[in-house]
């Protein structure tokens, strides 16, 4: 159920009232920017994608029945839209290597970058960290790279992800299930690779 | 009774139970009791653990982003200029003293300058002091 400050909110919204919808964009544009940054891999790409996302709501917020939260509409709608871009970007990039190059790693360093300030051998490690993730994260199905991202990156319910992506619980579960030990397999994969380097 | 432990098979099947706690107490005394009598399960399971608490902390570090001046951009430029037409109101919307301030300023500046011209005498009046 909505609660009376996020109805008077969509009421705005749905009036066009820029400030309301000021208020709204910077309240959810983390959120909306870390799901697509992970689903995406690029962040100037995510950053596009995530400006359409609230140019979307800000038109169909009319459409907006209350029926769920105000949040979990908005990740539905990032959703749709990664689903979209990420069918785009595939045609477009299948001519060129696949996966996560070098220049893709250029763009997602720093993302995460108003933490604390640490060492730099801290910070060098927790950047490497951050990019074998996102690679793990890219290496997965759209689907699997979906319900990771909602799940352990956003935190949500099985109840919002049922919500969000219209999938039955069975289905988000074993899809999870799956995509937690390829995630697990890459990352092995990519140490015992690292140890053999060293 | 928390019953006898698992088998390595089944307290595997149980990893994504017990990393979303959804196991009862009497279950996980079983899954524990099968991680101990199998330190390759029980590393196994670690290092799922390890990997989804790494993935978790993507999610909880402040990401530096500014979208708005983006959309509200794109939002001008798509509706031909009927949304967020009006320049001052860009932005946080939560300076409406900077706004206040440069309203009042050339409200100041138009009234020192109409002042001054009908002084002058350059609105249509008779300039003071000439003669007719």
């Amino acid at each position: 159920m909505l609660d009376a400050q996020e109805r008077e909110l969509i009421e705005k919204l749905k009036r066009r009232d820029e400030a309301a919808f000021n208020a709204f964009v910077l309240q959810y544009q983390e959120r909306v920017f870390r799901l697509v940054l992970r689903m995406i891999g690029d962040r100037a790409e995510a950053e596009d994608l995530a400006q359409e996302v609230f140019i979307s709501i800000f038109k169909a917020i009319e459409g907006f029945r209350g029926e769920s939260q105000l949040s979990t509409w908005v990740y539905r709608v990032a959703a749709n839209h990664c689903r979209n871009r990420i069918k785009y970007l595939t045609r477009r990039r299948r001519q060129l290597t696949e996966g996560y190059d070098e220049s893709s790693e250029e763009h997602i360093s720093g993302a995460q970058s108003q933490g604390r300030p640490e060492a730099p051998d801290q910070l060098m490690e927790a950047r490497q960290t951050e990019r074998v993730l996102q690679d793990g994260l890219l290496s997965l199905e759209e689907e699997q790279r979906e319900l990771v991202v909602l799940r352990e990156v956003e935190h949500l319910s099985y109840e919002e992800i049922m919500a969000i992506t219209g999938l039955p619980e069975g289905t988000v579960k074993s899809r999870l299930h799956r995509a937690r030990a390829t995630l697990r397999e890459f990352i092995e994969r990519n140490e015992q690779g690292r140890g053999r380097k060293r | 009774m928390s019953g006898s432990a698992f088998t390595s098979e089944q307290a595997r099947a149980r990893f994504d139970e017990v990393l979303d706690g959804e196991l009862s107490d009497s279950e996980r005394a079983r899954f524990d009791a099968a991680l101990a009598a199998d330190p390759e399960l029980s590393a196994e399971f670690e290092r799922l653990r390890a990997v989804l608490v790494a993935t978790k902390q993507l999610g909880t570090e402040p990401v530096a982003v500014d979208l708005l001046s983006g959309v509200q951009h794109k939002l001008r430029a798509r509706s031909g200029g009927r949304f967020y037409r009006d320049r001052f109101a860009e932005r946080r919307a939560k300076q409406p003293g900077l706004a206040l301030l440069i309203a009042l300023s050339a409200l100041f500046v138009l009234g020192v300058l109409f002042w001054f011209a009908e002084r002058a005498g350059w609105l249509g009046g008779k300039p003071p002091g000439l003669p007719l």
